[in-house]
This record gives structure tokens, sequence and C-alpha cells, in this order.
């Protein structure tokens, strides 16, 4: 008896222990270091991470997306589709204000949608628009040139369509701090270059009630202060995370992992999904402009070979599936083609090859060493393909100068990149459709009317199937390559509680400090 | 000696504008834009051609290249950008950094440098002479970064002595300043001290086996003074343009010890800017270090002249 309530006594007083850990707690700063520094801070300027990292705290989106990439209203309490497919009647909640005082609007929408549409880099996916009309308050009037589905454009890159007020988003010119006012729980208050950004609680910050999950649900800001410190060396950032100066550190090399495990004040996470590897293929230049030879690509390509390469062979860090851009976490996920994926089929490839005229050519592979990962993923794949007698010329510079010869189409076949996780099919039409900016050359009549059908309004089952056949076709064409997804490694100081590791981006609401 | 100090600062009128020239040529040369950086890698091709038009980039070489320059020669760098300000302001804002890395690393080198140098050639061929010298070829192979990173372990994450990085202006917290500097400072300075000592070691060799030190020491001088009054004064003469070389090598590898302790100085505004491509910082910056390092060396030939008599320019 005596030793049973023993035994309750102590499960008590641990349960009450960890209950008082984990008592959500205001103040503090959080101090993060961060790979690298943000160009500009206005999220419609620039489609880059770092911009879209601290947006998110400050700015939120009409809709967004939860963990499972489910669109979720933020801004807005609900939205209606007319029977035509030609305009869309969005209703927005009421008493969410703005970093400056002032309450939301539909006219601040309307101008933040008209910014969106005539500046930003992903303007194109709004290219159905024709007006957009306040009806009241709290209520706009989206009218459509073409049946086009609204909210699909809406969920495409969430934290960059933050909504702003009505005088600022009027101006198309680059917002500098002090103009770059949101509805988010953080409110930017200095940029100093090189040095920090620095965002602090927005007091008067309504969140709702759904559970959070994703960019969607209640976001409560407990820190006083986040500073997004770039920290470029990656020594220094697990140094400073060990001697406490940083509390949190992203873009870790997974090396670093059991270092992180093995020191009792860091908690390691493993972001889930972060980042997919992809090739894109010049459909303007031989011999990747045949068809046959981007099907001996694919076929010569051991995607789990490449895969794991990247991260060391670490099965936390990779996923190898045949979900074209939508991995299993995804309610997108169909395995349409997966006979196509992951072949390794050398014999294949060499047939391939043989019916495409292939002759030993150099096939030229355009990369770089900024980012480890796209550096381990060419030489991997590189290695594969020289398996199979094709002859690749591997071109290093830097990013920008490899995106700049990449826009050139002339002189290269195969483009490495990465592509941070896709959240709605509609996003694809940047590298798939006719004349898309990336789809470089890429065109295929078949599958333009696909996309289309896929942004039209309609059912998530109906478009679902939709993506099935864009996906199917997509390996019949391979205009691109898509190998699979590799996972990132940050960490936190162990006084950092509630983190969640999640996506591109880190997330600083709903996070305390242990006191 | 006023009239030569004119001629040279003359001379490097015609030198600026071919230093200006290629500084403008190379990053127009170079692949990769910053609509890059701005727009990120998928932005669309209109959301790309309304930046080349608003940032002039479509303009001819030629026609840029003078923009830039008559700009430039009214004390007008352009604005950057990326950083929401002028280049002269954004030069401005960080030179104070790497200045007072400069200084500070420049202290270390000399104080180190110097005694180990003479001492070195007063012991020569002694256990000490080798030690020093073994240490000296040890400091100039290691990589400034490698050293900075040796330097975060040991003293800030080991004995939590000093931050790991970050900058306070000297100006806001004295102590926290110059707390955050000194590893940077270290890092620099041990390596050029190395430099500094093998020079002033050759130095002295050459000047102990003169006649007239040989004539000082025979008159009954006392060793100190042969040391201190005769020798070394003309031993620092190529010490001093090592000195010189030393200063411009702080500058140019602050870029890195910049980045490894993450201080906002002239070297990380370069890098930052040349890997985002904004010209106008990058060709202001490179412009005003160019500037910088002809009058270094201008006053470098100057102080010859003083410290030793002998050098005569008129």
């Amino acid at each position: 008896m005596r030793r049973l309530l023993v035994m309750v006594v102590s499960c008590l007083i641990v349960a009450g222990a960890i209950a008082l850990g984990e008592e959500p707690r205001y103040g503090g700063v959080m101090r993060a270091a961060m790979q690298t520094n943000p160009p500009t801070l206005d999220p419609h300027k620039t489609t880059t991470t770092a911009t879209q990292q601290i947006a998110c705290h400050v700015f939120e989106p009409l809709i967004a997306f939860d963990e499972n990439f489910n669109p979720k209203p933020v801004l807005l309490q609900s939205w209606e589709v007319a029977e035509d497919n030609l305009s869309y009647t969005l209703h927005l909640r009421t008493g969410v204000k703005f970093h400056n005082g002032k309450l939301l609007t539909a006219e601040d929408v309307k101008a933040s949608l008209e910014r969106i549409i005539a500046i930003s880099p992903i303007s194109g996916y709004y290219d159905g628009v024709s007006e957009i009309n306040v009806v009241d308050d709290h209520t706009l009037q989206v009218r459509l040139s073409k049946p086009m589905n609204l909210v699909a454009a809406m969920t495409v890159q969430v934290t960059w369509q933050g909504i702003m007020p009505k005088e600022f988003a009027e101006n198309h010119d680059e917002l500098r701090v002090g103009q770059l006012i949101g509805t988010g729980p953080y409110m930017l208050v200095e940029w100093r270059p090189d040095q920090y950004v620095k965002l602090v609680r927005f007091p008067d910050y309504v969140p709702v009630e759904e559970p959070a999950s994703g960019f969607v649900g209640k976001k409560v800001a407990y820190f006083d202060e986040v500073l997004f410190i770039p920290v470029k060396e990656v020594g220094a950032r697990i140094a400073g995370l060990e001697t406490g100066e940083y509390d949190y550190a992203e873009a870790l090399p997974i090396e670093t992992l059991k270092t992180i495990q093995a020191n009792p004040n860091l908690v390691p996470h493993i972001v889930k999904p972060q980042w997919a590897l992809v090739w894109e293929l010049n459909s303007k230049e031989w011999p990747t402009n045949n068809v046959k030879f981007r099907q001996a690509l694919l076929a010569a390509l051991d995607m789990e070979f490449v895969v794991s390469t990247v991260v060391m062979n670490d099965p936390n860090f990779y996923s190898v599936n045949p979900g074209f851009v939508f991995g299993p976490w995804s309610a997108w996920y169909t395995e349409a083609g997966k006979e196509y994926y992951n072949q390794a089929n050398l014999e294949r490839a060499r047939k391939l090859l043989k019916e495409a005229g292939y002759n030993g050519e150099d096939v030229v592979l355009l990369s770089n060493r900024d980012y480890y990962w796209m550096y381990r993923c060419t030489l991997a794949a590189a290695a594969c393909l020289e398996r199979a007698g094709i002859r690749v010329k591997i071109e290093f510079s830097d990013w920008p100068s490899q995106i700049g010869k990449a826009l050139t189409l002339k002189g290269w076949n195969i483009n490495q990149t990465g592509w941070s996780p896709c959240e709605e099919p509609v996003r694809t039409k940047g590298s798939l459709q006719c004349g898309a900016p990336y789809a470089y050359g890429y065109c295929n009549p078949k599958m333009d009317e696909l996309l289309d059908q896929i942004s039209r309004p309609a059912s998530f089952e109906e478009r679902k199937q939709i993506w099935e056949q864009i996906q199917l076709l997509y390996y019949e064409d391979v205009p691109v390559i898509f190998f699979g997804y590799i996972f990132g490694l940050e960490a936190t100081r162990a006084e950092v509680q509630n983190y969640q590791p999640w996506y591109v981006v880190p997330r600083f609401w709903n996070v305390w400090k242990r006191g | 000696m006023i009239q030569y100090a004119f001629r040279r600062l003359l001379a490097l009128v015609p030198m600026w504008i071919v230093v200006s020239l290629i500084t403008f040529s190379i990053m127009y040369l170079i692949p990769g834009d910053p609509l890059v950086s701005i727009l990120g890698p998928s932005a669309s091709p209109e959301a790309r051609a309304r930046m080349i038009k608003s940032m002039h980039l479509d303009d001819p070489f030629w026609v840029r290249y003078w923009k830039w320059l008559s700009g430039a020669m009214h004390g007008d760098l352009g604005e950057s950008i990326f950083l929401g300000r002028s280049v002269s302001q954004a030069i401005v804002e960080r030179l104070p950094v790497t200045l007072y890395l400069g200084i500070g690393a420049l202290i270390v080198a000399l104080v180190l440098g110097l005694p180990a140098g003479i001492t070195s050639a007063l012991k020569r061929n002694s256990a000490i002479d080798t030690a020093v010298m073994a240490l000296a070829l040890a400091g100039l192979s290691t990589p400034e970064f490698l050293l900075g990173l040796v330097l975060i372990y040991v003293f800030a994450v080991g004995l939590g002595w000093f931050p790991v990085g970050g900058y306070v202006p000297l100006t806001q917290n004295l102590l926290e300043g110059l707390r955050r500097l000194v590893m940077p400072c270290f890092t620099l300075g041990v390596i050029w001290a190395a430099l500094v000592a093998r020079m002033t070691r050759a130095a002295m060799l050459d000047v102990l086996e003169t006649d007239y030190i040989r004539t000082a020491r025979a008159k009954g001088l006392a060793e100190r003074s042969v040391i201190w009054r005769h020798a070394l004064r003309v031993a620092l003469i190529p010490v001093t343009t090592v000195i010189g070389f030393v200063v411009l090598l702080i500058v140019s590898g602050a870029f890195i010890t910049e980045i490894v302790f993450s201080l906002p100085g002239m070297g990380n505004l370069v890098v930052n800017s040349v890997l985002k491509r904004d010209y106008p910082v990058v060709q202001g910056a490179m412009l005003f270090i160019t500037t910088g390092t002809l009058l270094i060396n201008l006053l470098i030939d100057l102080l010859y002249a003083y410290l030793d008599p002998r050098i005569k320019y008129d």
C-alpha cells in the first residue's frame, strides 16, 4: 500500500512539473538565427523564403492552408461562387485590426488584391480576375473574365498574399518599415540589414478560436519580441545555440543531429516536408527537347539512391514516393504513373536513348554549391546518367548566375533546383503550361487542357481526378524530373516550448519560453 | 615632398577611372541579376520585365556607366537595390565596424608580431627563433574561418568568455562592444602577426649586419640603444610596407571574419551585395575600397621619407 502511495505521489509530482513547464507564458525575446538576409520585407515584391519567414508573422492572407495543405479561411469568414463560375463573393471577418489600429475593411482587401495582381511575382495565378468590387464594409465581389478557381489562386504560396491597409496597398513601390502593416500576431518595428529584423507582439491581435494548424487557426504571440538575426556561418549558428545566444537556428547540416541530440540544452526538429529535389529540363535544346530522351533520363534515375545520398542515407530525412510535388502528407497525393518513378532501369534507358537518336552529345547540367543539397543531388543523379551512357557536363556557378543562365534557355539542358512543398495543383501551371516562365519550352495542349480544367471551380474530388491525369501525363512527357523530398534540420533551446517544425518557414506564434 | 604628394594624387585620377571601369564592367558581365534575389526564382516574366524597366537594367552599358561615374564624381554612389538607403549611407554605417576590426587586428598584429620578429632576429638560430618561425608559419597557413570557428568553440562555447558573434556599437555600450570585437580582432590579427614577425626578423637581420651597426657597437653604445635607436628604425622601413599591406589584407580578410562573427561591416556588405547582385553597392563599395587602397599606398610612400631621411622624393 505504502509503495503504491509513493508511486502515485511521484507520478503526480512529475505530471505537475511537466504541466508547469508547459504552461504558456508571455514575455521574453525569441532570438532566431537565420541563414540569410531578406532582400526586402515587402511580401508582394518577392517570392524568397527569407522574406516569407518574417512576413508570415506580420501579415495574414484571406485564405491559408493547414498542415495537410487543406485551404481554410483566415481573414475571410466565408466565400461563395456564382453558378456561372464567373464571380466570387467574399465575406470578411469582422473586428480584425491592423497594427496601426485601423479596422480591416473590404477597401483594404480590394487594394491589396489589386497590388498583388499588379506587382507580385505570382500575379499570373490571378489572370482570370477582371474586376474587384466592394459591396459593403465586409463584402467584396470578384468578377472573372473566365471560369477560375479563385480559392485555389489565393491558396498558392499564402505567405506572399498578405493583406495591408488601403493607404499602403495603393503604393506599388517597395514598402519599408513603417509602411509594412498587417494584421498578424507580430508587428514589424525595425530592420537593420545584416544585424536583425525586429518584431514585437501586436497587443490587439484577435485570434480565431479554431485549433492551430499550419498557417490557420488560433495564433497567440507569447514573445514580447522576435528577432530574426542573419548568421550565415552554420558553425556560428550552432555555437550560438549552444551558448544560449540564440533560441532557434535554422538550416543545420543533418550531420549535426547526433551532436544536438546529445546536448540536453537543445531540441532538434526535423522539418517535414522541406524541399523537393527537382531537375527542370530545357525543352528547347537538343537532346532534352526529345521526349524519348527525357523518358530515358527518368528511366535511368535511381531516386532512392539519389535522395538518400543527399541526406547521407539517414532515413529520418527523406521521402521517396511517386507523388509528383504532393507527398503522402497531402490530400492531393496520388500514385498515378508510379511505374515510371524510381525505375533505375539502365537497359530501358539505353533503349530509349537509341530511339531518341542520342549519340553521346554533352548534356549540360546547371548547378551550384550554394545549397549543399542541390550540389549532392547533382553529383548523385549525374552518376546515374553516366551509367546509362549519357555524357553529363556539369556547370557549377553561384545561384543567381545559374538562374540567370537558365532563363536564357540557351546552352543548357538540365537545371538543378529545389521547390518548396506544393500546396495547390494550380501552382504547377508555372512549370507545366505552354509558355509558362519555368516550363522552359515544354508545351503539350493536352496538359494545358487539364491545367485549365483544374483551375476552374469544382469539388475537391473532381479536381483530384484531374490531378491524377496531370500526374500521369507528367510521367509520360517528363517536362521536369521530380526526385523526392528531403527534410530539414533546425533546433531550439530546451526552454522553448511548443515549437512545431513544418514547411519552409518557422512559426513563432503559440510558442513560448519556459520561465 | 608636398609637390611629390600632389603629383601622386594627380596620378591617382586616371587609375581611379580605370578601376571604376573595371569594377563596373565586372558586375555588368557576370551572369545573373538582382531580379532573382528581389523577386525570387519563381517570378513571372511580366514581373521581371517591370523590374528591369524600373531599374534601368535595359539601358546600354555606356549609358549606365556614365550615369554611375558622373554621380560618383559628385559623391553620389547611387541607391542600394535592397537596403533602402543610399550606397554612401550604407558605407558610412558599415565602415566603423570594419575600422574597429581593422584597428584592433592591427594592434594585435603589431603587439605580437614586432617583438616576436625582433627577438627571433636577436636570438638567431636558437630554439626561440625556431619556435617563433614555426608559429609564424602555422599562423600564415591557418585560414581565417577555421581560426575563427576554433576560437568560437573554445572561448564562447567552451569557456563562455565571449559571445559567438554579433555587433554592438561602441557608442551604445563600450564594454559589450569591445567584448564582441575581441575574438574577430584576434582572428585577423594573429594571422597577420605572423607576417609582421617574419618581415621584422628578416629586416632586422639585414640591418644588424651592416657597417654602421658594427661601428655603433665598436664605439661602446649600449646594446639596447643599438637595437632600438639605430637598427629598428631602419629595419622598420620594409616592415612599414608590410604593415600597409597588412592594413589592406585586413580589409579584404575582414570579408571572411565578418561573416564568421556576423559583423555588419564592409566585408559583409560587399559579400551580400555580390551574392544578391546589388550592383550599386558592389560598385560603390569597391570604388571606395580601391580609393582607400591607393591612398594608403601613397601614405606608406610618404612614411618612408620620414623613417629614412636618405630617401628624397624631389
